[in-house]
């Protein structure tokens, strides 16, 4: 995962209305989406939701000048858990409906039913939307922004500090793995070769780990002793300038949280469905 | 692991969340008083590490698609073996799986408390006390990392799919076998990994392993604790098979009193139950009822193995709670 780490970074690198957007904004609006969302009751009018919602969002990532391969390359890499949870659900009954009819019987006694196609859909739809949701967020705003903007908005200093080093690091980490990585292929070394014995493989492995780890905590003793000549105490946290939202920041969050509010709301009041 | 949003009711994802944070408030106090505040960055560094380490993908030992399926290290175990505390994995997952969440979008906002709870608490807690008593009791510190580390992936598993399975969106049969058995085999992997790069920082690092004072606690104490746990999980799964149906003391002399039931035969007439019950409700007034999440100690759509998991999931959140309580009360004094 460490190596999308700088590809993801360089696309919040660019230049547009969305990346220029405070990150305080996109934070907050973000998660109402998400919140709206998961809150939403499991029924079919989580289509008509989700649609909605995924227009929304289409047009947001439009405005942030990405292209949608970006956006189906980070959606790719986040899917399997998820989708392995969604696919088998057409298999099984569950709570959310009173009765289930079959529609396709397979072999061993397994069955296919409607209302468990309906419901995975469901699951898909509200999965997909949130997990857009996020790719946005970070495709269009710096770590650091999004560090910041939580510090701004009361994330505790002590969090803020600690995911403020981890964020530096993770680069530093980054890199170190890339090199790891190249000096194992140097050495013919391949995790999936299975010419190799299962325990050397997990052997060499556990020794890369072991590395990565005795690295790492020397790199934090090396962090800590110098931050301590640079004055470093407890009572030192990471220093954010006040900053306050322009006119574009207040009018994109009050759309977005008035559209992420009242959209759910009218279509569970209403009988607009478009299934 | 990770469970995306969506896959909880957002009531659910509240409670875990809360029960989140009071780990996360545990770990920030374990942070400041045992690695003194000022070493902080130290393990926010330290975190950026293991967030490499979980990149590096291995081919699981038993396949099916040879060498395409593969897993990686969460490393909880070996965090929390390696600062000496269960809290430093718990720190240290929740710093990496909020940057997970928030920046890859692998693992959900509002399931991210479940995520903690699974992989930091569970995986460290249990990693790090299977570490400690068996390399105590058995005196074999490769052993021990290893069953740790196999641990600390499996019982988050099973519990990742009774979640998944209360909030009704995974039948609990299901997960829990194809949980069970993925993690199980993954677990090698995590279990492997955590003992030989243990035994690396140990050879190379001695100095920074915390968890290497096995006389500090005494081995009764741990000898307790690795019986307590086998014979807990002995009589969860074998007391189902042996348990009887008959209605217990206090059920059978309610049963006699209302005429459902002889008192020296012990069949049922249960039409005659449910008046019993409906007479008592009607003379008390009270008409208190409560859905339990485990209805008579089974889970939902299993028979006899929903009963050994859901006795199993009992006392493992016994086990916590008396852990925590205990932790509390020796605090006081």
């Amino acid at each position: 995962m460490i190596e999308e780490l700088f590809y993801i970074e360089k696309t919040a690198y660019k230049n547009s209305v969305i990346h220029r957007l405070d990150a305080r904004v996109k934070i907050v609006s973000m998660l109402a989406l998400i919140i709206a969302m998961v809150a939403f009751p499991y029924t079919p009018a989580v289509f008509t939701v989700g649609l909605i919602f995924f227009a929304f969002y289409a047009i947001l990532w439009t405005l942030s000048m990405l292209p949608v391969p970006v956006y189906a390359k980070r959606l790719l890499m986040v899917l399997p858990f998820g989708l392995f949870i969604i696919l088998f659900q057409i298999f099984f009954t569950n709570r959310y409906y009173p009765v289930f009819h079959v529609i396709a019987n397979l072999p061993f006694g397994i069955h296919i039913y409607a209302e468990s196609i309906e419901f995975a859909a469901i699951l898909l739809v509200k999965f997909v939307v949130c997990v857009s949701a996020i790719i946005l967020l970070s495709s269009t705003t710096k770590l650091h922004d999004m560090l910041e903007g939580a510090g701004r908005m009361g994330l505790p200093p002590e969090f803020a500090l600690t995911l403020g080093m981890m964020i530096r690091y993770l680069f530093v980490f980054g890199y170190m793995y890339r090199k790891i990585n190249e000096s194992l292929a140097t050495r013919c070394f391949d995790p999936f070769n299975s010419a190799l014995p299962y325990r050397y493989r997990i052997k060499q492995l556990g020794y890369t780990v072991g590395t990565i780890f005795i690295r790492s905590y020397q790199q934090g003793e090396r962090v800590y002793t110098s931050m301590l000549c640079r004055g470093y105490g407890k009572d030192s946290h990471i220093f954010i300038v006040k900053k306050p939202l322009r006119a574009i920041d207040w009018t994109f969050l009050v759309i977005c949280l008035a559209f992420f509010i009242t959209v759910p709301i009218m279509i569970w009041l209403t009988t607009v469905r478009l299934y | 692991m990770h469970i995306p949003d969506g896959f909880f009711p957002i009531s659910q994802a509240i409670v875990y969340w809360i029960i989140a944070l009071v780990f996360i408030a545990l770990s920030l106090r374990w942070a400041k008083r045992e690695m003194s505040e000022e070493k902080v960055p130290l393990v926010a560094v330290l975190a950026a590490g293991i967030f490499a380490i979980q990149t590096l993908n291995m081919a699981l030992p038993i396949s099916v698609i040879p060498g395409g399926v593969s897993g990686h290290v969460v490393g909880a175990a070996l965090a929390a073996i390696v600062l000496g505390s269960p809290f430093a994995a718990v720190f240290i997952l929740t710093l990496v799986l909020v940057l997970q969440g928030i920046f890859f979008g692998d693992g959900g906002i509002t399931a991210m408390g479940a995520n903690i709870i699974n992989m930091g608490v569970l995986g460290g807690f249990f990693g790090f006390y299977t570490y400690r008593s068996v390399n105590t009791v058995f005196h074999n510190r490769f052993c021990a990392a290893f069953i740790a580390g196999w641990i600390s992936l499996f019982i988050p598993s099973i519990v990742c799919a009774i979640e998944l399975a209360v909030a009704g969106t995974l039948p609990a049969a299901f997960g829990l076998v194809t949980m069970g058995v993925y993690h199980a085999v993954i677990g090698i992997i995590e279990g492997g990994v955590t003992a030989f790069a243990l035994s690396f920082i140990i050879h190379a690092r001695p100095d920074i392993v915390g968890c290497e004072s096995p006389a500090k606690t005494g081995k009764a104490k741990d000898m307790i604790i690795v019986a307590g746990i086998a014979v807990a999980l002995a009589i969860a799964i074998f007391a189902p098979y042996y348990a009887s149906t008959y209605p217990d003391g206090l059920d059978s002399t309610f049963l006699s009193a209302y005429g459902a039931k002889d008192a020296n035969i012990v069949h049922i007439d249960e039409s005659k139950a449910v008046l019993a019950e409906a007479a008592v409700a009607e003379k008390t007034g009270n008409t208190f009822s409560w859905a339990a999440p485990l209805p008579d100690y089974t889970l939902p759509g299993l028979d006899k193995p929903g009963e050994v998991l859901a006795i199993i999931f009992g006392v493992l959140v016994l086990f916590i709670l008396g852990f925590g309580i205990s932790r509390f009360i020796t605090r006081q004094h």
